[in-house]
């Protein structure tokens, strides 16, 4: 019973228990404390809605064996790119929103589909290198961002020349799926149109890793040698699987920006990859392993976590950050776990 | 022709940085004295973290991003000695000893990480640091005058909780290892000449008979180039004026020294070959008796220590640190400057480690000043720096990578 019961553990992840537990702990002490339970709570909902999509890029990368998606920060650019053009033709609202997206995804299709064949020589060291592929490519951008001509005033720095640090899109697109029809009840807010959103991406994609493709994607990455055996292209496959999580890293950050409320350049998205890696961890992903299930239990737990803990920590110990100290210590140490178990001592 | 045209090639980064260091001096236009002074300072505090770098490369577990547990353990081991006021050399003591200590255990827990992942050790090492900075920071942050009670008035947050966000060395133990003795640049020179005529004499005179002509010539010949070399130096009217003003902290030069010895003496034990066999190839070494596990714990450790005395320099020469951000960056710089030294993810040597240093901290040095000069935005320059320390990281991976790949598919076809 009780090997059982250690066997159960090992095999769901001491570190993803933590997490667990944590975010149960503080979603209980919010009403304990007697916090503004439904606001809190609100903010969490946004909080998973807005980081669901960034999230669901780790799916297709996963699956078609290049490992989690360390270089979150290209797709990222390239939706920011997408923001710009629509933000410079002062396109609001929807058509704003949209366009941002349209307008980003043939940059996310040309940098995924170029990662995609540097992934394909480089296999065993995914990781490491899309990690300092997507480093170099934001600090590449930071040069880049200083000298974009620009139109609309509102990106463009006072000097007269590159583009803000945050872009406030209160005037254009802000907000504009988290305020489409939200459902309220009793004080808590559902941001309809962002899970409404992060719904149709995930069917779209769950639709796709079912469909042909997606079985032979799947194939490829969970053993290349057979599926090479079997006729699949493996490589094709992986830039396919690559390109893919590009585009929807476009989308995820335009997704999270509209809710956020700002486009932010420069350093900013540096370190989104590694909380968008953990909670598909902690939603129970493996190195190979990845489902729309994983990411949506995986969102709920760590953004759920990270926005309710705060609000707790500070009545039991004010002034203090330690909400950005769980964050660091819950998702590296679920990361840790992760290599851990995904290499081993082979 | 064909030895130059290979000259180039194998040391081209090494050129295309100098170039570029060159390019960069000219088009910043920086007083000498201003840029050969803040060098030999950059140098001198950023050297030993460089060489901490080089065993685990042996080992062949390519770039240890973990050393900033390292840097960790050192403003870990400071914020002690600031507490019990200790300062001068007492302090620098004391504040090694801690730091070597934790360093130490945090080593030997990387180690074990490191084991566990084998085949990751670069990524497992860069998330490590992460997962660490999150420790430290609740261990400095939140438990300190919570859990552990403490109370500093000049080193705690007024709530009482937590350490405060900047720290000041007191007085006396800014610069406590620089400051106890210095000497020009000139005399270091002279010294350093004096020390090589006596030892190429001592080679000649010790194996006259052994030696080969040719040998005895090569080695005159290059003992008279860097006599000529001094000599120029020290006649030239601006460089000599130069190099008579700038001082050079005795000691921890010495420190340098000493590390850099090491790290040359460790190679020749049979603990260093144990690290080269282990590297070569671990499964041969496996075979031939060799306790991989503890091979690799044993370099992690080595290179965790290095790495918290190296941020140990560091400090004590800027006197003052921000408390949790001063160790976010130490890793990609020592990796990237050691990879602008010439060095590769499966060799670096101490040649390297210092001829990279030199060039990256010129560039890092003169990169402000001449991105304003040529762009009129103090900016550009300042994010050319974490494009070349991230670039160079980037392209040395990759090309390793690309590499290790072709050599197991063309193993896989024949």
């Amino acid at each position: 019973m009780k090997s059982k019961m250690s066997k159960y553990i090992e095999s769901f992840g001491v570190t993803r228990i933590v997490a667990i537990t944590f975010f149960l702990a503080v979603a209980i002490l919010v009403p304990v404390l007697r916090l503004n339970t439904l606001t809190l709570y609100s903010q969490a909902l946004t909080r998973m809605a807005m980081n669901g999509v960034l999230v669901l890029t780790m799916v297709p990368i996963m699956v078609c064996g290049a490992g989690m998606n360390f270089a979150l920060p290209i797709g990222i650019i390239c939706g920011l790119i997408g923001g710009l053009i629509s933000l410079n033709m002062e396109l609001t609202g929807f058509a704003g929103f949209f366009a941002a997206i349209v307008f980003s995804i043939p940059f996310a299709l040309v940098f995924g589909y170029l990662y995609g064949l540097l992934m394909n020589r480089v296999k065993g060291s995914e990781m490491m290198i899309a990690t300092y592929v997507g480093f170099a490519m934001i600090s590449v951008m930071c040069i880049v961002w200083l000298f974009i001509p620009l139109d609309n005033l509102i990106l463009r720095m006072q000097m007269g020349r590159g583009v803000r640090k945050d872009v406030v899109l209160s005037d254009y697109w802000a907000k504009i799926l988290d305020d489409f029809h939200p459902i309220e009840i009793g004080g808590l807010t559902i941001p309809t149109g962002t899970f409404l959103f992060l719904f149709v991406m995930c069917l779209l994609v769950y639709l796709y890793m079912n469909s042909k493709t997606g079985m032979m994607m799947r194939a490829a990455g969970q053993n290349p040698g057979l599926a090479e055996a079997n006729g699949i292209n493996v490589d094709k496959m992986r830039i396919w699987g690559i390109t893919l999580s590009t585009v929807l890293g476009a989308i995820g950050i335009l997704v999270y920006a509209q809710s956020f409320g700002f486009l932010q350049f420069y350093d900013s998205p540096k370190m989104m990859s590694f909380s968008a890696v953990a909670a598909v961890l902690i939603g129970g992903a493996s190195n190979k392993k990845a489902s729309i299930f994983n990411v949506v239990f995986g969102v709920m737990v760590f953004q759920g976590l990270l926005t309710l803990s705060l609000p707790v920590a500070n009545v039991i110990l004010p002034e203090s950050n330690i909400s950005d100290i769980v964050r660091m210590i819950i998702s590296n140490g679920i990361i840790l776990y992760a290599l851990g178990k995904g290499s081993g001592q082979k | 022709m064909n030895k130059i045209k290979n000259y180039i090639s194998e040391n081209f980064v090494v050129i295309f940085f100098a170039v570029l260091c060159t390019l960069a001096y000219l088009i910043a236009g920086q007083a000498p004295y201003v840029v050969a002074s803040d060098l030999i300072n950059r140098v001198m505090r950023n050297s030993i973290m460089v060489l901490a770098l080089i065993i685990p490369i042996m080992t062949g577990m390519g770039l240890n991003f973990g050393i900033v547990v390292g840097a960790m353990s050192a403003q870990a081991a400071l914020i002690f000695i600031t507490h019990w006021r200790l300062t001068g050399m007492v302090g620098i003591l004391v504040a090694l000893v801690i730091c070597t200590v934790i360093s130490i255990v945090c080593g030997y827990l990387l180690g074990r990480l490191f084991n566990k992942t084998r085949g990751q050790e670069m990524i497992t090492g860069m998330i490590a640091g992460y997962f660490g900075q999150g420790i430290y920071l609740l261990i400095f942050l939140v438990l300190m005058g919570t859990v552990i009670p403490f109370w500093d008035d000049q080193i705690s947050i007024s709530t009482g909780i937590g350490v405060k966000d900047t720290l000041n060395l007191i007085d006396g133990m800014k610069g406590a290892m620089d400051g106890i003795f210095k000497l020009h640049l000139s005399t270091v020179l002279l010294i350093a000449f004096g020390v090589m005529t006596a030892c190429t004499g001592y080679k000649l005179w010790k194996e006259k008979t052994s030696m080969e002509k040719a040998e005895r010539t090569a080695r005159i010949a290059r003992w008279a180039g860097y006599g000529g070399v001094l000599v120029l130096l020290l006649v030239i009217p601006p460089v000599a004026a130069v190099v008579k003003r700038c001082s050079v902290p005795i000691v921890t030069l010495f420190f340098i020294l000493a590390v850099s010895a090491l790290c040359q003496f460790i190679t020749k034990t049979k603990l260093g070959q144990d690290f080269r066999s282990v590297g070569n190839d671990i499964h041969i070494a496996e075979a031939s008796g060799i306790d991989v596990n503890k091979i690799r714990i044993l370099a992690t450790i080595f290179s965790t220590v290095l790495a918290s005395w190296g941020q140990l320099t560091f400090l004590q020469n800027m006197g003052t640190f921000s408390t949790y951000t001063a160790q976010q960056n130490v890793g990609t710089y020592a990796i990237a400057a050691l990879l602008v030294g010439g060095a590769t993810i499966d060799k670096a040597n101490v040649k390297q480690a210092f001829t990279g240093v030199v060039l990256f901290q010129l560039l890092f040095l003169l990169a402000p000043a001449a991105g304003t000069k040529i762009f009129h935005d103090t900016q550009v320059g300042e994010y050319f720096r974490t494009v070349i320390s991230n670039g160079v990281i980037a392209v040395a991976l990759v090309l390793h990578a690309m590499n290790k790949f072709k050599g197991i598919a063309s193993e896989a076809e024949t």
